[in-house]
């Protein structure tokens, strides 16, 4: 059907070691604390303290998608390719959206490496356009180095600005 | 030009002074007062403390600001504490911009701003007041020479007509929706507690109504002069390769972008203004893209039917045929049509819910969000023509009909999106993202069309 080349290349494996680390980081602390102050500030008969009672326990659920499926769902749907004229990208599950930036138009390229990313051997290439900024988020140390070198030498066009 | 440091006009340590004092004018005030409940001789004490400390600090900051031009570079160094040195390769000039304000008209000096493709704040180097013999050689040296005097094959102005209906249609939805908000926060306070006598409620109502139409004539009227301020002698004018536009009533602002750095145009069609057929036209352009709307205006106000010919007279590498050729298909009419009424719904729930009274909203709303639904269906559609450099988008953005314009070689970035909605029915949501980031999206169009603008806009092609 697409007359064009649907991007093709996967994230690194560990993108769901780095998101599931991320998500843990925020929402383990989120999940204590909704267990500890929750219950106690909801307190009282009827409603109120239904709420007190459940809330805590959607949070955990909230914390368990974000942890155990989020991250698997993620890296399954994200594609990206390079070639000399554009960047492609393809992601997300719910609502899909494919992102093409001509080569031409990028100013300049980052590596990206959090401190989580740095654990696992990963790291983003951020593409900055004078319209914002776009990236690939995880790829494995080398590759990213790689897909960074390559964009740096396709971009000598200052006055293409 | 030579390399050694220059300092900027003395009435440049005027201009940081009034800023300085604008800084502390609040403070000031309130000591003034503070102090004018005690003795008038305290009050005028503060007063000239303040007075004598804006102006050291307008002169050490004028002392402490030079320029040089070497190396190929514009060196900006400014700062009294921690010097801050910029530099602006010459060939990074963007745009030179003159500025005149009040302080210069005075001194009869002018301003430079010199615009870089940088973001933020380093995006420009201000040189606030240079004699008219400085700001020549600082343009000349810079490649933006001063072409004031050469003849203009093209030139258009705001008449005064124009610049009255542009000011009366100026007010936004910015503008109204607070307004809005407003008045809602005004219903519930007034009307929760106090439904119990119908009599007592009517006439909270009608204060309400009073009130809400006292703000709307006050927003209204600040915008009325906003927009006289602004584009009071509104003026744009084709050299070879540059636009110029000059605007602006107490500051008079000039703006030279070069034509080759155009990315586009959008033709918009404001709620006030479409249906008198009047457009106005904004430039999609880097070294622009970040500054407001009013920055960007390539012309104020124009009849619908002039839009062509405009475009044929001042930007001819954006001109042609703006008809769309292609369409979302008719099975995307309700979806266009089901997001504003469900909004409609939800609004007449919650409305009814504070004012049960006020159910008879409940259809006016969801009338009127199906005939936006509609309208939003009948303004969307694309040209994308294999054998034009450009593309054209249209769509309902905000309560306004935009026409983008774009050349297809400077889009900075295509965008096909489907919910899991439009997944199953087999539609997309197309976009292209231009200049610093404006983006208009058509939505719902079939697959056959997202795959023409795939391959019509391949950067490859």
């Amino acid at each position: 059907m697409d007359p064009r080349p649907e991007p093709d290349g996967l994230l690194a494996p560990a993108a769901r070691a780095l998101w599931t680390i991320e998500a843990l980081a925020w929402s383990g602390p989120a999940t204590v604390a909704a267990f500890a102050i929750l219950p106690s500030v909801l307190d009282g008969d009827g409603i109120v303290g239904v709420l007190g009672d459940v809330l805590p326990f959607l949070v955990l659920l909230g914390a368990l998608v974000a942890v155990l499926v989020v991250p698997t769902l993620r890296w399954r749907r994200w594609r990206w390719r390079l070639d000399d004229d554009e960047l492609d990208l393809r992601r997300g599950a719910f609502t899909e959206i494919r992102t093409i930036v001509p080569v031409a138009r990028i100013q300049h390229v980052d590596v990206k490496r959090t401190f989580f990313a740095q654990i696992v051997g990963v790291a983003a290439v951020v593409v900055h356009t004078a319209a914002g900024t776009t990236e690939i988020p995880a790829l494995q140390d080398g590759d990213a180095a790689l897909v960074r070198d390559r964009l740096a030498g396709l971009i000598r066009k200052p006055d293409e600005l | 030009m030579s390399s050694e440091p220059h300092r900027l006009h003395v009435a440049a340590a005027i201009d940081e002074a009034v800023r300085a004092l604008a800084d502390v004018a609040v403070p000031l005030l309130i000591g003034l007062v503070a102090g004018g409940t005690r003795s008038s001789f305290s009050a005028i004490l503060f007063g000239l403390l303040g007075v004598g400390a804006a102006a050291a600090i307008g002169i050490t900051r004028w002392r402490a600001t030079t320029y040089r031009i070497s190396d190929r570079a514009l060196h900006f160094r400014s700062g009294v504490f921690s010097p801050d040195e910029t530099v602006v390769p010459l060939d990074r000039v963007q745009a030179v911009d003159t500025i005149a304000g009040p302080i210069q008209r005075l001194f009869g000096v002018s301003g430079l701003q010199v615009q870089t493709p940088g973001a933020g704040e380093h995006a420009e180097v201000m040189l606030s007041a240079l004699s008219d013999a400085q700001a020549r050689e600082l343009r000349a040296a810079l490649g933006h020479p001063d072409q004031e005097e050469q003849a203009a094959h093209r030139r258009r102005r705001l008449t005064m007509a124009g610049l009255l209906v542009t000011a009366l249609t100026a007010p936004q939805l910015g503008v109204v929706l607070p307004v809005v908000g407003g008045v809602f926060g005004l219903l519930q306070n007034g009307l929760a507690g106090e439904s119990e006598t119908l009599a007592r409620s009517v006439d909270t109502v009608h204060e309400v109504v009073l009130i809400a139409l006292a703000l709307l004539g006050a927003a209204w009227a600040l915008s009325f002069l906003g927009a006289v301020v602004a584009f009071s002698g509104f003026e744009i004018q084709r050299d070879d390769e540059r636009l110029r536009i000059r605007r602006g009533l107490l500051q008079r602002r000039a703006v030279s972008v070069p034509v080759a750095r155009v990315d586009g145009a959008q033709i918009v069609e404001s709620a006030l203004r479409r249906p008198f057929g009047l457009v106005t036209l904004r430039l999609e352009v880097t070294s622009l893209g970040g500054r407001e709307t009013v920055e960007r205006t390539l012309f104020p106000l124009l009849p619908r039917r002039d839009v062509e010919p405009f475009l044929a007279t001042f930007l001819p590498e954006l001109s042609g045929p703006l008809a769309l050729q292609q369409r979302p298909p008719e099975r995307a009419r309700r979806r266009y049509v089901m997001r504003p009424v469900l909004a409609a719904l939800a609004v007449s729930a919650i409305l009814i819910g504070i004012v049960p009274a006020a159910w008879p909203a409940a259809p006016v709303l969801v009338a009127l969000a199906v005939a936006l639904g509609l309208d939003a269906f009948a303004a969307a559609g694309l040209r994308l023509d294999p054998d034009d450099r450009r593309v054209v988008l249209r769509a309902r953005h905000r309560a306004a009909r935009i026409t983008l314009v774009a050349r297809r070689r400077r889009l900075q970035q295509l965008g096909v999106s489907r919910t899991i909605l439009q997944r199953r029915a087999d539609l997309a949501t197309v976009s292209v993202t231009v200049a610093r980031g404006t983006r208009l999206a058509v939505r719902h169009v079939d697959p056959p069309l997202v795959d023409r603008f795939l391959v019509v806009l391949d950067p490859r092609a």
